[in-house]
């Protein structure tokens, strides 16, 4: 008899644990944050191009070489 | 430091996407288009977006930002201490171009420090557009401060050893030089002024930061730096480093761009006088290097400079190359009765006595007949 109040005592306590857990409200995060990268699912062509070595060989303008006319040491 | 080749400039790496910095948006702080042909994408671009720190660093980075201004490395107001002080308010439009031809690109902002080399030497993103809280010794860092701290900091002088902080302990830059330093914190350091030079206000790093007298090996060492307290850690454990000569700047008429020149760079070591004793820096013996100016400096821009005397040309200088073992260390009489490591008035040329006569030394310690021997 005892074990079945137990057992019937326990039963009660998660129940009521349960209910308490799921309507403890939930903060909202406030903090603005910067716009976030692209989705999964859209391609992000900054980084495409820019993670692409062969792209930026290809695309990249030739700095024109510039002579130093400095003289001595800076 | 070798240039980087254009596309090497502007790889980022594949795993940038996966860190905080690449949970942002590249449009949110570069600006331009999200289009795959790089003529629109490049629309509006903006290539440095740490120039107006504020805008884009500081909404993560608010309290860095706020201080940043007062730091020497984005102030330069170390440079218009010395310059205002050798002219006369007159001179200042004609200055102020001189410095926007020749100093102003030395300013620095977020990025030349977290994620690119500097743009003095010539950009390039460091590790792929990663962000490192650390900057690199040799990419950031002495990428600018080459000349004198690089070469003597990294042992690139024949015949002289490198730092013993960089030799054995492979100790970085900023393993001393603290954020709150680098960033324009100074009341985090203590301060009650923001300093206008890096000599001004607070020993900020100190040798002593890490190294207590009172925990000196031997009884020796502890006795030899109390006795010696007057003196400034560099003047004993310093060994020589690069002096320079007569800069002059002007703008090439050939391509129009702005250039220097120096009359030479050679190694010294001097033991002056302290020209800035204050309660932070009360040594009465500190180790002195020629600076480049020279009172025609600036002609070129029909600048004078009336004041020269008032600052010495032999200045205050703590040479990054610490041993603990020197010529100075040898014996007492290695610096007591030994006139050629003091400068003395027959070291200065003549048109500059005057300007050093806050460092030049006139009596030199007497000489000791006893040597500091072995234990």
């Amino acid at each position: 008899m005892r074990k079945h109040q137990f057992i019937m005592y326990l039963i009660v306590v998660l129940v009521l644990l349960g209910i308490s857990a799921s309507t403890t409200p939930i903060q909202e995060n406030t903090i603005e944050s910067p716009t976030v990268a692209e989705s999964e699912n859209e391609v992000d062509q900054c980084l495409a191009c820019h993670t692409d070595k062969d792209s930026l060989v290809s695309t990249a303008k030739v700095e024109e070489a510039v002579e130093s006319e400095n003289e001595g040491e800076g | 430091m070798a240039p980087l080749e254009p596309w090497e400039k502007v790889l980022v790496d594949e795993t940038f996407a996966e860190t905080v910095h690449g949970a942002i948006a590249c449009t949110e702080c570069h600006g331009g288009q999200q289009e795959a042909s790089k003529d629109a994408a490049h629309s509006d671009l903006v290539a440095k977006p740490s120039a107006d720190p504020g805008a884009v660093c500081g909404t993560c980075h608010a309290e860095v930002v706020e201080t940043y201004p007062n730091s020497l490395h984005s102030s330069q107001e170390g440079y218009w201490t010395v310059i205002n002080a050798r002219s006369t308010p007159e001179d200042h439009p004609a200055l102020e171009e001189m410095f926007g031809n020749h100093c102003a690109s030395c300013h620095t902002d977020c990025g030349d420090c977290h994620v690119s080399q500097p743009s003095p030497v010539g950009g390039g993103l460091i590790d792929g557009h990663l962000f490192n809280a650390t900057p690199s010794l040799t990419r950031n860092c002495t990428a600018c401060h080459g000349s004198r701290v690089g070469n003597e900091y990294l042992g690139k002088h024949e015949d002289l050893k490198a730092d013993v902080h960089f030799r054995k302990g492979r100790m970085k830059c900023t393993d001393c030089h603290s954020a709150a330093e680098m960033h324009g914190d100074y009341a985090a350091l203590g301060m009650e002024e923001t300093p206008d030079h890096r000599y001004a206000g607070g020993m900020v790093p100190a040798c002593t930061d890490c190294h207590q007298v009172e925990n000196m090996s031997t009884q020796k060492n502890v006795v030899n730096h109390k006795v010696h307290g007057q003196v400034s850690c560099q003047v004993c454990h310093s060994v020589a480093y690069t002096s320079c000569d007569g800069c002059h700047v002007q703008v090439s008429e050939e391509s129009g761009k702005p250039y220097f020149s120096t009359e030479g760079a050679y190694l010294t070591f001097f033991i002056g006088q302290n020209p800035l004793k204050s309660a932070d820096r009360a040594y009465d013996y500190i180790t002195v290097r020629h600076i480049p100016v020279a009172p025609t400096s600036y002609s070129y821009y029909g600048a004078n400079q009336p004041n020269f005397d008032t600052l010495p040309t032999w200045a205050y200088a703590t040479p990054h190359n610490i041993q603990l073992q020197t010529p100075q260390t040898e014996s007492c009489d290695s610096c007591h009765g030994n006139a050629e490591i003091f400068l003395t008035a027959d070291k200065v040329s003549a048109q500059e006595r005057n300007a050093n006569q806050s460092v030049i030394i006139k009596d030199i310690p007497e000489l000791i007949m006893d040597s500091f021997g072995d234990e």
